[in-house]
């Protein structure tokens, strides 16, 4: 038995009549790092509540570990680990009172309890406020309790709703290196959602990206990227307003320029092969008086298959600055 | 809706004795501690009841001349009532936890659990249960200071205790049920005053029929 995860034509419709997930298959290997992406309204968290056992599925059928969701629903409860949507720490107690009591939950108790609370604190860098009230913690701080209590039980399976969504840069990297240590080292399986699709790019090797309920592609992010194949020309124009409709003009007349999009820094352009085409462009802006003040492309990335696939573009803040393939010098007057 | 989806999971579970037990217990524990660390809101659900003793007792003394009044004292008449009072508005409160639990996602944090699903309940039932008992001792202690002495002597008053206890338990089950179908504290605390006020009024508790 290979995979954690076995969903078949899952369908969840709530009393009110939304098919918030509809007809929807997957599955996920054990020892995967598994994305589940999709835009606001999508059906993520359905399923997730589906998946740990929240919500009775109106159809369909789906296995974790090949237990039963309906029917071993408390076999399933002890080799999971849930990060919900909500920090959900209890403000009245203390970090360590939070970390006990999720254990006493998962029925450990005694000195593996006590000795595996200390060790997560340490994990998560809180040993200082462990016996500091909850309510006190910053942001990131409760973040970071909530991922520990869902590692209590070092489950087999864990569910993380936007671990790092909110933490400074420095926090998000440390959860990275961690997430990727538990999952090759513990072998713990990681069903992921995220914003972030650097984040997805970074830890999963094996991506859903769901839409309205059904699955709109799935693969590794690697396969998913050539199915889009382009790659992404930034064009930064100096005067973006004024140049914009000729720079458009120029683009499409160029053959090889497959698609173009206004985006954040001017326009971006798509095309199959960019390091063959960037030098016309510049050259034809050059010869109009368009003034660029920069120009990058990248390989296709997960945002543009995000893109295509749901016709929105997730945020797109940088993470960490990832180098660029290729930048021209950026010409100033 | 999603609530009563919730609430079969609630009821769902399975699990023996001993973790039923000690599930219990941590809940409950869990509730003291929350209970203790907001000494306002114990503050407050305790200055009523001890207004009603003194302001009540100032104002109806006179009652006892009326022929036939069941007692020798106003203040030996109305104790019993303001503490079943007390009973009821604080074991009310239960069914705000529970919204709460559930606005947080605290709820749904232990439902993912295999903890049992009736400790949840359970522990939060004791815990009001235990509540109201040391809000009635500390009633019972300032009536006696006032000069009311129990005639059913000692018995009598661990006797009342345990009533008041299961009266607890009683109207905190209500109110956790109106917390679990409503998911509403404002609903909670409008169902609950409803009910509270008319029935103190209505019965004999503070004024003889
Ligand atoms: N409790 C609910 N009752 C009815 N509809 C709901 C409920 N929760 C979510 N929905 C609807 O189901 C769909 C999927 O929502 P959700 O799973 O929360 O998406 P996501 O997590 O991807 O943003 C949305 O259309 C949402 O409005
Ligand atoms: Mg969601």
């Amino acid at each position: 038995m290979s995979n954690m995860i076995e969903v078949k034509d899952l369908v969840l419709v709530y009393s009110n009549g939304t098919k918030a997930v509809d007809t929807v298959s997957f599955n996920v290997k054990k020892g995967e790092f598994f994305g589940f992406l999709g835009p606001n309204g999508a059906g993520k968290s359905t399923t997730i509540k589906v998946l740990t056992t929240l919500l009775k599925k109106t159809s369909g059928s789906a296995q974790i570990a090949g237990y039963d969701l309906d029917k071993d629903s408390n076999e399933i409860r002890k080799l999971i680990g849930v990060q919900t949507q909500e920090t959900a720490i209890d403000g009245d107690l203390t970090g360590r009172e939070n970390l006990m009591l999720q254990g006493h939950f998962q029925q450990l108790s005694g000195s593996q309890l006590k000795d595996r609370v200390d060790e997560l604190f340490k994990l998560v860098d809180l040993e200082k406020f462990s016996d500091k009230n909850v309510r006190n913690y910053s942001g990131g701080m409760k973040k970071r309790l909530d991922l520990a209590t869902a590692l209590v039980h070092k489950p087999q399976l864990l569910f993380l709703y936007e671990p790092t969504t909110g933490l400074d840069p420095q926090s998000r990297s440390a959860i990275w290196n961690y997430l990727e240590k538990l999952n090759k080292e513990d072998k713990t399986t990681i069903f992921l959602t995220t914003q972030y699709m650097e984040e997805a790019d970074k830890l999963c090797n094996a991506l859903a990206i769901i839409d309205t309920g059904k699955i709109v592609a799935a693969g590794t992010p690697r396969e998913l990227k050539e199915q889009v194949g382009l790659d992404s020309i930034k064009l930064d124009l100096k005067d973006c307003d004024k140049d914009k409709a000729s720079a458009i003009k120029v683009l499409k007349e160029l053959g090889g320029v497959s698609n173009i999009s206004e985006t954040g820094g001017c326009l971006t352009a798509f095309a199959k092969n960019a390091s063959l085409i960037i030098a016309d462009i510049v050259r034809s802006f050059d010869s109009l008086g368009i003034v660029l003040s920069g120009v990058s492309f990248s390989p296709p990335s997960l945002d543009d298959v995000y893109l295509q696939k749901t016709g929105k573009r997730i945020r797109t803040e940088a993470l960490v600055k990832t180098p660029n393939l290729m930048r021209f010098g950026r010409r100033r007057r | 809706m999603l609530k009563h989806q919730i609430l079969c999971v609630l009821v769902g579970g399975d699990g023996d004795l001993m973790t039923l037990l000690s599930d219990t217990r941590h809940i409950f524990v869990r509730y003291l501690k929350k209970l203790i660390r907001n000494p306002i809101l114990l503050t407050f659900s305790l200055i009523q009841p001890i207004l009603f003793l003194v302001l009540f007792t100032q104002l109806f003394e006179r009652f006892v001349s009326v022929p036939g009044f069941p007692a020798e004292s106003y203040l030996l008449f109305a104790a019993p009532g303001i503490l079943l009072q007390n009973a009821f508005g604080s074991a009310l409160q239960s069914g705000n936890s529970i919204v709460a639990d559930l606005d947080t996602g605290f709820l749904q944090k232990m439902l993912v659990t295999p903890v049992s699903r009736y400790a949840i309940l359970l522990g939060r039932l004791l815990s009001d249960a235990f509540r109201v008992v040391v809000q009635s001792i500390i009633i019972l202690v300032l009536a006696f200071v006032m000069g009311a002495s129990p005639v059913t002597g000692i018995v009598g008053v661990l006797l009342m205790l345990f009533t008041i206890a299961f009266f607890g338990l009683a109207w905190s089950g209500i109110s956790l049920a109106i917390g679990l179908k409503t998911k509403s504290s404002e609903t909670v605390f409008a169902i609950g005053s409803f009910l509270t006020f008319p029935l103190i009024f209505m019965s004999t508790s503070l004024t003889p029929l």
